[in-house]
């Protein structure tokens, strides 16, 4: 199914031919794309390969009193762990030519190569890369579930890979990760910083003092910044000191992938990855004429997970 | 002349026996030290052959763990949701939908666990936990 460009509310607004006149690029505008930054959680691993292999050396105890005879103590038992790569595209075909007569007619050319058109990079820079960047943070990093595609019919974009609550609740039903109980999130501000205080407290102690994002939606990151602010009378703080847990190393972060949900995850940056097999293509098209028509291309591997999933920890809500 | 050698002489015989009477007291204190010395002593034999006994058991497992083909599997297995993970609390049916959870305040539940925990159940209802389902 070729791209779809419609220009019939334009003509009939502004008429079907172009003038040239003041109008150019800077006169289109778009609705504000949100490009996030869920990935910023993440350690970035670029590779070649489409699957991401590790092991976590579980280890016994060593240490012991003092004896003259040799009594070897100790324990290394490998589990292996892997994030698969799954291949995204994105694939654009239209004849532009409707653009000429009209008032954006300055998006037209006389060239007869429609891909040398002005409209050509216009789709790329304004649409496809602010729109690859918002969909990977909306649709796929946190909710993206992997569904194979019905030959012949492009897929949704969160059907393109696993994200983030795909892979934590998987986990949680493996008993890979135990999840914290916090119950419905309290809507109000300082209840809702209990829950987070509480949420932290519950986490083994040895981790206390490991610097960890909390991530959540932006609603729940300015709930609990407007909970720090009432609780701890602490108006005058900066939006950084709200963040942080009191007596923890622990930076609230409001994640725009995570809107409308009620979960929370957090783990040691190490421990996040997200694999990327040629991962600068999310930038780079393939452009080609077909008669009048004009193709765009380009594709990738990309993919998310954790290391050691008892690493990551999360509350008891969005399991679905 | 002979006279106060003689008053000397019972001087010296008073302050003997005085230390002779403070000889039989010191010897008698570390009589009960020597005593108490004696049974502490026995009792960390008694240590020692327990300590000897488990460290003896101690090697054999590791040595165990060093022969065998494949490391030891962990020691806790995973816990599984039960194939019947419904509960009844308040005249309302829920469902578990995790194996396992940390809950504040009661601390590490299995599935398992909570099912006969009525303390764990009233409390996840309370707090409306996104862990259990409301089925009825």
């Amino acid at each position: 199914m070729a791209t779809t460009i419609t220009v019939s509310e334009l003509n009939a607004q502004f008429g079907d031919y172009y003038i040239s006149n003041s109008a150019n690029m800077s006169r289109i505008h778009q609705q504000i794309m949100d490009s996030g930054n869920t990935e910023e959680a993440f350690t970035l691993e670029p590779t070649e390969d489409t699957v991401l292999r590790y092991s976590e050396a579980e280890v016994g105890s060593v240490l012991q009193p003092y004896q003259d005879t040799f009594t070897p103590k100790g324990a290394v038992n490998f589990v292996p762990a892997e994030i698969p790569l799954r291949q995204i595209k994105v694939d654009q075909k239209f004849n532009p030519n409707a653009l000429a007569s009209t008032w954006v007619g300055f998006l037209a050319s006389n060239k007869l190569k429609r891909e040398e058109w002005p409209f050509v990079r216009w789709f790329i820079e304004s649409y496809l890369i602010p729109k690859i960047k918002e969909e990977r943070e909306l649709e796929v990093i946190y909710k993206g579930s992997y569904l194979a595609p019905t030959a012949g019919t492009p897929g949704a974009a969160k059907d393109s890979v696993n994200g983030i609550r795909k892979i934590i609740n998987a986990d949680i039903t493996a008993s890979n990760i135990t999840p914290i109980t916090t119950g419905a999130m309290s809507t109000d501000p300082v209840t809702f910083v209990g829950q987070i205080e509480t949420f932290i407290k519950a986490i083994p102690e040895k981790y206390w003092a490991t610097s960890m994002d909390l991530n959540m939606s932006r609603a729940l990151a300015l709930r609990f910044r407007n909970g720090m602010r009432t609780k701890y009378n602490t108006n005058y703080e900066s939006t950084e000191d709200l963040s942080t847990l009191l007596d923890f190393p622990v930076v609230v972060k409001g994640r725009a992938s995570m809107i409308g949900s009620a979960k929370i995850w957090m783990t040691p940056k190490i421990n996040a990855r997200r694999g990327l097999k040629w991962g600068n293509n999310a930038n780079l098209f393939a452009i080609q004429g077909e008669d009048r028509n004009v193709k765009i291309w380009t594709d990738w591997f990309e993919g998310f997970g954790y290391v050691i999933p008892g690493l990551v920890f999360t509350n008891d809500q969005d399991l679905v | 002349m002979i006279d106060a050698s003689v008053g000397e002489i019972k001087k010296d015989l008073d302050t003997v026996r005085k230390e002779n009477d403070l000889l039989k007291k010191s010897a008698s204190g570390l009589k009960s030290d020597l005593e108490a010395i004696q049974a502490e002593n026995a009792q960390h034999k008694d240590q020692i052959a327990a300590l000897k006994q488990e460290n003896e058991v101690l090697s054999e497992m590791v040595l165990d763990t060093r022969t065998s083909d494949k490391y030891p599997e962990k020691l806790i297995e995973k816990p599984k949701l039960p194939k019947d993970a419904t509960f009844t609390f308040d005249k309302k049916k829920f469902e578990l939908l995790v194996p396992q959870m940390h809950i504040p305040d009661i601390g590490y539940r299995t599935a398992e666990e909570i099912l006969v925990d009525p303390v764990a159940k009233e409390k996840l209802v309370a707090i409306n936990s996104g862990a259990i389902k409301r089925l009825a």
